[in-house]
């Protein structure tokens, strides 16, 4: 009775975990900080980036990318978003993402952004000529700010930073808004009403 | 009887008579009909098994609703509802004191939490307890996690959220990381009975001003707890009924030994019913005897009623004992390669058989032990008894005031026997040598081996020679082994005998004499002999010593992940 009772929870338990997943990669691109998913404006993950950071006008999020690079180490909590890119050529980590409502700019230099809605500024912090390139983005809109801390060990800084800069981008929190409103038949708002624009 | 005789065949073509009934003569035996609940039945009570089925019946219907888009936005709505409704009534005073209950799932509350019911599982010595506490934390921090990943579930929609938060909402990790605690400390701290019953309600009501200090700071939705609760109470009561119920590991305060079952309370019962069913014998006490002498099994002495009373020796056995038995041997394997049979047993009834078949062929071999009178079942799979003849005028070797010429031929004339016999009993021990009216009993037969290597019977040897030089002289044991023995046979057996080969309680023996008698009976012998090397290696032995670490790191490395996660470290 006991064993039978066991192996009917675990099934249970099993048949619970296989009833929500969506198969394969699907399943971890619905986990990702993804700009868009399955035609929408988001993923799961982008409302809990939203949460973390409710003052927030863009979330950063990745649009696609290139061949050898990948995501991990994603960590949402209230004030602060953080996630990395990997790369296969200029290492694990070589980009830390970075959502908070303020940072600190430091000696970075203004520079044209490559994002409506954002200013972009930029830091070079240190350059071991072949070796080793140590620099910052910072894209600053109105409640928020997204940092990338680069960390390219590799003789190339040019064309990773291309890469880079092409695979981020941002979803507006309005695009967000309508996208949970569109799930939930405007039933539930992302925002408090207060907040709501 | 003597040593040397042997038991006579049954005549060809007559009946079996069978020896005489020794221990049925009062009342007779029972058949258990079918359908009638065992001596000890085991159960996970009536509580137990609703939250198995409630948990697992809440998971899956858990996962139909939020797999489904239409059912999955009537719980976030219902969520929104909820928490909208307690943020529409707060205050400053009322946030105030939220954020101070909110300190119940703070990582600093759930870590003193679990340090210090951990430390006190430590002093009291309770490790099944504490495992098993481990094990369900683990459990409920690592299913939360994994549900958590799979769910991918919002905070709460539509509100401001006052708390601190981090990850998806569901399950929530607070609730169920203190609620996992609590229960953990209660089933393991706690004595059942009014105590414990006290704990459930305060646990309930802790848990609850959580849970609503949570939806009022918005930081949780009403689903997200109500199923942190379920998990985080079913895993712990589950693993705790079942591992650790309390018949069987009873949550005391009384001093004695962890290492032996309790034989009080219902196992008692169960017990005295069980031999008087099984074995038909009017019981009239049974108490634990000689406990010091034995960790593989708790060893009894039944008093029966009769005129006059006698007594029987028993000893139980349950699944503690069979788990014991397979790290014993599985650490003899890492240790030392495959010395000689290490497969272990599968269940506590194979164990139970072991001894009974040892016992009866030791005793039919004319080796003088004790009679065996059979198993008796306490919990099908679980908990079984050997019972024997109980020597109740015997002394134990390492007690007598004098070993003589006489008990030194005895125990000499037993491995005579038992080499003869082509048996082994690999445990000769000073606990494991009776005296009684000047004789020689050997008993605890239950590592007995059939048709051992020459080199297990030679240990058997050196070790019986070394426990009867412990109450005399190693030349006077070499004396009167070279009666019964060679000097070749002699020193193969100090040969084959070194630290590990000797029980502990006979190195203890000799560590406490101050005495190296192993090294007195190398001097005597005509040449110093070439240690017989006992490691084995093997690419077996190999492989099993890299799977061994490689699975303690995993475990190690995946106990340390949730652990941290759930903000335990």
């Amino acid at each position: 009775m006991r064993r039978r009772l066991l192996l009917l929870a675990t099934a249970l338990l099993v048949l619970a975990g296989c009833g929500v997943a969506p198969s394969g990669s699907s399943f971890t691109e619905a986990r990702e900080p993804s700009c868009r998913y399955q035609g929408r404006e988001g993923t799961a993950l982008m409302v809990l980036v939203a949460q973390a950071v409710p003052t927030a006008s863009q979330l950063p999020c990745v649009e696609l990318l290139p061949a050898g690079w990948s995501v991990s180490d994603v960590f949402v909590r209230n004030g602060r978003v953080r996630f990395a890119l990997n790369s296969d050529r200029v290492g694990q980590g070589a980009v830390q993402v970075v959502l908070q409502q303020f940072c600190t700019l430091g000696k970075a230099t203004r520079v044209p952004s490559d994002h409506p809605g954002t200013r972009r500024y930029q830091e070079v912090i240190s350059i071991e000529p072949g070796k080793r390139y140590l620099g910052a983005l910072y894209y600053l809109f109105p409640g928020g700010c997204v940092t990338y801390r680069l960390d390219f060990r590799s003789d190339e800084q040019a064309r990773p930073l291309g890469e880079v800069t092409l695979a981020l981008g941002f979803v507006t929190r309005d695009a967000l808004r309508e996208t949970i409103s569109e799930f939930t038949d405007g039933k539930v708002p992302l925002d408090p009403p207060s907040e709501a624009q | 009887m003597e040593p040397t005789a042997q038991r006579p065949s049954f005549p060809a073509g007559e009946p079996v008579a069978g020896r005489p009934q020794r221990v049925s003569a009062l009342g007779g035996q029972r058949r258990r009909p079918s359908g009638e609940a065992p001596p000890l039945p085991r159960p996970l009570n009536r509580s137990g098994r609703i939250w198995l089925v409630a948990a697992g019946g809440i998971l899956v219907l858990w996962a139909g609703l939020i797999s489904n888009q239409g059912t999955a936005v009537r719980v976030l709505e219902l969520d929104h509802a909820v928490v909208a409704w307690f943020a529409g009534m707060r205050t400053g005073l009322g946030t105030d004191v939220m954020q101070t209950v909110h300190a119940l799932g703070s990582r600093w509350t759930v870590r003193v939490l679990f340090w210090s019911t951990l430390a006190a599982l430590v002093v009291l010595r309770r490790f099944r307890h504490l495992f098993v506490f481990l094990g369900a934390t683990l459990a409920v921090t690592a299913l939360t996690g994994l549900l958590a990943y799979i769910f991918v579930w919002p905070r709460p929609l539509g509100v401001v959220i006052l708390g601190d938060w981090s990850g998806y909402a569901n399950p929530s990790r607070p609730v169920a990381a203190l609620t996992a605690i609590l229960m953990g400390g209660l089933y393991s701290l706690a004595p059942a009975g009014r105590l414990r019953q006290l704990g459930k309600p305060v646990i309930a009501v802790l848990v609850t001003c959580l849970a609503v200090s949570l939806l009022y700071l918005g930081e949780n939705g009403l689903s997200d707890v109500l199923i942190a609760a379920v998990i985080a109470v079913t895993i712990p009561l589950v693993a705790f009924r079942m591992i650790t119920p309390g018949e069987v590991f009873p949550v005391t305060y009384h001093r004695g030994s962890s290492a032996h079952l309790d034989v009080g309370g219902r196992r008692g019962q169960a017990i005295h019913r069980a031999l008087e069913d099984q074995l038909g014998v009017q019981v009239a006490e049974v108490k634990p005897f000689g406990l010091s002498g034995s960790a593989g099994s708790t060893p009894l002495r039944v008093k029966v009623k009769g005129e006059p009373e006698t007594w029987l020796f028993a000893k139980l056995y349950a699944g503690s004992h069979l788990r014991s038995d397979r790290w014993y041997k599985l650490g003899r394997t890492l240790l030392y390669g495959r010395l000689e049979d290490e497969k272990p047993f599968n269940t506590v009834r194979r164990l139970v058989q072991q001894e009974d078949y040892a016992l009866r062929l030791m005793y039919g071999a004319g080796v003088r032990s004790p009679e065996p009178f059979g198993i008796v079942e306490i919990t099908p799979e679980r908990e079984y008894m050997v019972v024997t003849e109980f020597f109740d005028d015997a002394k134990e070797i390492g007690d007598v005031e004098e070993v003589d010429d006489h008990i030194i031929d005895d125990g000499l004339r037993i491995i005579r026997r038992l080499w003869d016999a082509g048996l082994a009993h690999r445990d000769i021990k000073p606990a494991n040598l009776l005296v009684r009216q000047g004789r020689v009993h050997l008993i605890d037969v239950f590592f007995a081996e059939v048709r051992p290597s020459p080199w297990r019977q030679a240990v058997d040897l050196a070790n019986m020679m070394l426990v009867l030089a412990t109450r005399s002289s190693c030349e006077q044991v070499y004396g009167r082994a070279r009666l019964q023995f060679n000097d070749d046979e002699i020193t193969e057996a100090f040969a084959a005998t070194s630290g590990i080969t000797m029980p502990s309680q006979l190195r203890r023996t000799m560590r406490d004499q101050g005495r190296d008698l192993h090294a007195g009976f190398l001097r005597l012998l005509p040449q110093w002999p070439r240690p017989i090397a006992i490691q084995r290696w093997s690419i077996r032995r190999v492989g099993l010593m890299a799977g061994v670490v490689l699975l303690a790191l995993l475990v190690l490395l995946t106990a340390l992940n949730s652990f941290a996660s759930a903000g335990l470290l």
